[in-house]
């Protein structure tokens, strides 16, 4: 085609998008939406071909845009082949790590230097010992890569361009976003960034400074000029004990001026991903049954730190909300008041969430399409490559309970925290914190009215005990994943302030019918298992279809702060490893869970004396 | 004078030792290879200038810039004659590229006529359909009350009892998503019940009566339908920018690989591989 014809249209068609895409937020911005809001999943963490590990270690070409469109379920050409997503999402975040954004893509892009260099020859060519020593001086930051900068300012307008091009308010919500992805010693810190509206600075790179507090600097200089982000850590079952230190990035104790700073900047924590959760670890949590799941405490990319020298104290999220009230009775103020999502962090620009739509090697797969041969697996589960030997698990998503699904409401969400986690499923489920509501409101037609008039949702602080109350109230209301396993109970995890540390509790608080808490223990039986490992097929005869619940905190004290999450858990189902398995008709590997109980965690509730 | 010196033999063979001399010293220009910079070359350098500065170039900064180019151009005619554009895959995909879009900048595509659009339009139109949307109430039996088949059981027993009303959630169990939904796609149908039974059900049930029960990613379902809007495949009107943009595209595709096929005609594929 005729070149200047071409940029022609194109820029044709952006103009027809821009005037539809005006015309479409109008007609969002009319409306104010479900003022007792809807469940919209999506995933706020995916890498394309723009990130280096992604574009090397991986080999991913997918671009932003086919990420985008491939996440709100367009059929998707790979090599080849077409893939597609079975269940789109509701929204999606690119997050393409920072450092060296598409630097390396101008490896495919022969206008660039790069390609001419010695550099990018080393890189091109089939010499494994020069690559592996062109990545090592690229990692060190210390070679000069000719036209990177240049490429990194194209890759990051590539990004914005794929998130505004891809965003349909009342259907897709796109967010400009990126990885800051900060490791000293391969502890792992990273930080997706997530802006709110449709143009974004230049990203502070882990090149600019390893330390969270500089990060936070960058996020409030744009702040002050109006542009909105804000900092989502992921991972902290590999920080090696940093994620939620006692102390700041130079060793001195946090301090009030930090806590602040934190829970500004960061108001969530991606609890689950493909590389593990960071609820808690069996070590801290030895009385909740449910704790020895999906444990992952390194990351196969940076190296591995000794397992009898990673520091798992640190590492997870219900340590850290006990940490934060110690802090917060110490200095008066709370680093780690932060919310709950998921993400996938799948780095070949397919987010797929689904127990078969994953190969253990963090990418995605359309299940229909291009499921792993039998010696792709083998090679997986022995740990062989980049692969995690069949330990890392499928995506998580985020659940969002917004009005509706544009950018303002749902990054809104965001900042108030009114968000759950799950390990792929949309199970949803909402939690409401109070002091009056009834004994019966779950129960009634218009409970949702009560919920959000006399308490707060997920994400909240409890508001003052009136006077005649005795212990807060908490609604729970759960339903499963039309798609999945049926429910086997809701939890409220409860952790509270004891002295200068903290205690935690698990208390079963819904299930189904026929189980009664065991009289010593006060814990309900497990719910059994229908999962046939032969054929990895299960029956959805056991479990509930929906859970509710009105609870009452049975061991309240006024005097002490305590935080409040639900955690809601399906039936046993096969994990993608047995999935897998089984369709390539190879055994089912024997030092893996062959089930697994997928799972939801919401954003807490806190008190405060 | 030395006889010797008189003779013209003597003569003819020192012109010839000078000659041969003299071509050893001072190489005939001739042998020498050529790079030619005319006029049209420099007035393009020039220009070039004059694109990123806003003025022409100085005589002082032509010539350094004309120096420079030939500095270029020497490199590049030693590193073909050196072999440097083989072997290399930079370069060539360079020139693949190049030679793409030469082959494609001889293909030119007219503008489509009405005729054209509206024939493309006829051989297509599966692309344009606007998919059909059910307007639907229910009732929820869920397996929570008493296990799945008392759940079907109850829905069967609720239906003989439902007759013309419009409504009725309260024949059945409470569902959390509502029981009302308008216009809605095959899509936005299994977004909420799963893809299951119930999803297709919807698309086929009759209009205004009650059926069922299908069975959802829930429980089952008893559902009377109150409008199906067909899919419907729009007026070329409507949508005839979106057709003219699908037809060059089509256009322009084909002539390309027409173009290709051309150039391909030239060439024998021996494939050598092992069996």
């Amino acid at each position: 085609m005729n070149r200047g014809r071409l940029a022609f249209r194109q820029m044709a068609m952006i103009a027809i998008g821009i005037a539809f895409a005006h015309a479409s937020a109008a007609n969002a911005a009319q409306t104010t939406g479900n003022p007792l809001r809807n469940a919209y999943f999506g995933d706020l963490h995916l890498h394309t071909g723009l990130s280096l590990d992604a574009y090397l270690g991986v080999g991913a070409r997918v671009t932003p845009d086919e990420a985008y469109r491939f996440a709100r379920g367009e059929p998707v050409a790979v090599m080849g082949q077409t893939l597609r997503r079975h269940w789109p999402l509701d929204f999606m975040a690119v997050t393409d790590h920072s450092e060296m954004m598409g630097v390396l893509n101008q490896l495919d892009d022969l206008n660039n230097p790069l390609s001419q260099s010695d550099l990018g020859r080393q890189l091109h060519g089939s010499d494994r010992q020069k690559l592996r020593a062109a990545v090592a001086a690229i990692k060190s930051g210390k070679v000069h890569i000719p036209g990177a900068e240049a490429a990194e300012q194209s890759a990051w307008q590539t990004e914005i361009d794929a998130a505004n091009g891809n965003y349909r308010p009342g259907s897709f919500t796109t967010f400009i976003a990126y990885e800051w992805s900060s490791a000293p010693d391969n502890a792992n810190l990273h930080r997706n960034v997530i802006f709110r509206g449709n143009s974004a600075p230049f990203p502070f790179t882990a090149m600019d400074s390893e330390k969270a507090e500089d990060l936070w600097t960058y996020l409030e200089t744009n702040r002050a000029r109006g542009v909105e982000a804000l900092a989502i850590p992921h991972n902290a079952n590999a920080s090696n004990g940093l994620m939620f230190d006692w102390n700041d990035s130079r060793g001195r104790p946090i301090d009030q001026a930090y806590a602040q700073r934190r829970a500004m900047n960061e108001p969530l924590l991606e609890i689950t991903q493909t590389k593990g959760q960071s609820d808690t670890h069996p070590t801290l949590s030895p009385n909740d049954e449910f704790s020895n799941f999906e444990i992952l405490d390194f990351m196969a990319y940076q190296g591995r730190i000794p397992t009898d020298q990673r520091n798992i104290h640190g590492s997870y999220a219900r340590e850290a909300y006990g940490r934060g009230l110690v802090l917060a009775n110490r200095i008066g103020a709370n680093p780690y008041k932060f919310g709950l999502e998921g993400g996938t962090d799948i780095h070949n620009g397919l987010s797929t969430s689904d127990e078969n739509a994953f190969d253990g090697i963090i990418r995605g797969i359309d299940p229909d399409v291009n499921p792993p041969s039998a010696d792709v697996l083998r090679a997986n589960f022995n740990g062989e490559g980049i692969s995690f030997g069949g330990l890392a698990g499928s995506g998580g998503l985020t659940g969002v309970w917004a009005e509706q699904n544009t950018r303002e409401s749902i990054y809104d969400v965001l900042r108030r925290k009114e968000t759950f986690a799950t390990t792929g499923t949309r199970l949803h489920f909402r939690l409401f914190g109070g002091w009056t509501y009834a004994r019966d409101t779950i129960n009634r037609k218009d409970w949702l009215r009560d919920a959000y008039g006399l308490g707060v949702p997920m994400g909240g602080d409890l508001p003052a005990k009136p006077k005649g109350a005795k212990a807060p109230r908490f609604l729970v209301w759960a339903v499963k994943d039309p798609t999945s396993g049926n429910l086997d109970r809701a939890q409220i995890v409860k952790v509270w302030l004891n002295g200068d540390s903290y205690k935690e509790a698990v208390f079963d608080v819904a299930w189904t019918k026929g189980r009664k808490p065991d009289p010593k223990t006060g814990k309900i039986a497990p719910v059994g298992n229908t999962v046939d490992v032969n054929t990895a097929a299960y029956a959805n005869t056991i479990g509930a279809t929906e859970l509710h619940a009105m609870w009452q905190d049975p061991q309240f004290d006024p005097k002490v702060p305590a935080v409040y999450y639900l955690r809601v858990l399906e039936i046993p189902t096969p994990r993608w490893s047995t999935l897998l398995a089984v369709r390539a008709g190879m055994p089912v590997p024997a030092n893996l869970p062959a089930t697994i109980q997928e799972r939801g965690w919401s954003s807490p509730i806190w008190y405060t004396p | 004078m030395h006889p010797v010196l008189r003779e013209p033999v003597f003569h003819f063979l020192v012109l010839g030792c000078a000659i041969f001399a003299a071509g050893q010293l001072w190489p005939h220009n001739a042998d020498r290879l050529r790079i030619e910079v005319n006029q049209a070359r420099i007035d393009g350098i020039a220009r070039k200038y004059q694109a990123q500065y806003g003025a022409m170039p100085s005589p002082g900064q032509l010539h350094t810039l004309v120096d420079a180019d030939i500095h270029g151009e020497i490199l590049f005619q030693e590193g073909l004659s050196m072999g440097l554009d083989r072997d290399d895959e930079i370069v060539r995909r360079r020139i693949i590229q190049k030679a793409e879009f030469l082959l494609q900048d001889l293909v030119t595509v007219n503008e489509p006529t009405r005729t054209d659009i509206a024939a493309y339009y006829r051989q297509h139109a599966q692309d344009y359909i606007i998919p059909e949307r059910v307007s639907f109430t229910h009732v929820y039996f869920s397996p929570d009350n008493g296990g799945d088949e008392s759940a079907q059981a109850r829905a069967r027993v609720a239906l003989a009892k439902l007759g013309q009303r419009p409504r009725a959630p309260e024949a059945g169990d409470r569902f959390f998503e509502g029981y009302d939904y308008a216009a809605l796609g095959r899509t936005a149908v299994a977004r909420v019940f799963g893809d299951s039974p119930l999803a297709s059900a919807v698309f086929l049930a009759p209009i205004g009566r009650w059926v069922g029960p299908f069975r959802s990613g829930f429980g089952w379902h008893l559902v009377r339908v109150s409008s199906r809007e067909p899919a419907r495949t729009p007026n070329l009107a409507e949508i005839e920018g979106a057709v003219r943009g699908d037809w060059k595209t089509a256009a322009q595709a084909r002539a390309n690989a027409e173009a290709f096929a051309r150039v391909r005609a030239k060439y024998r594929v021996i494939m050598d591989v092992r069996p």
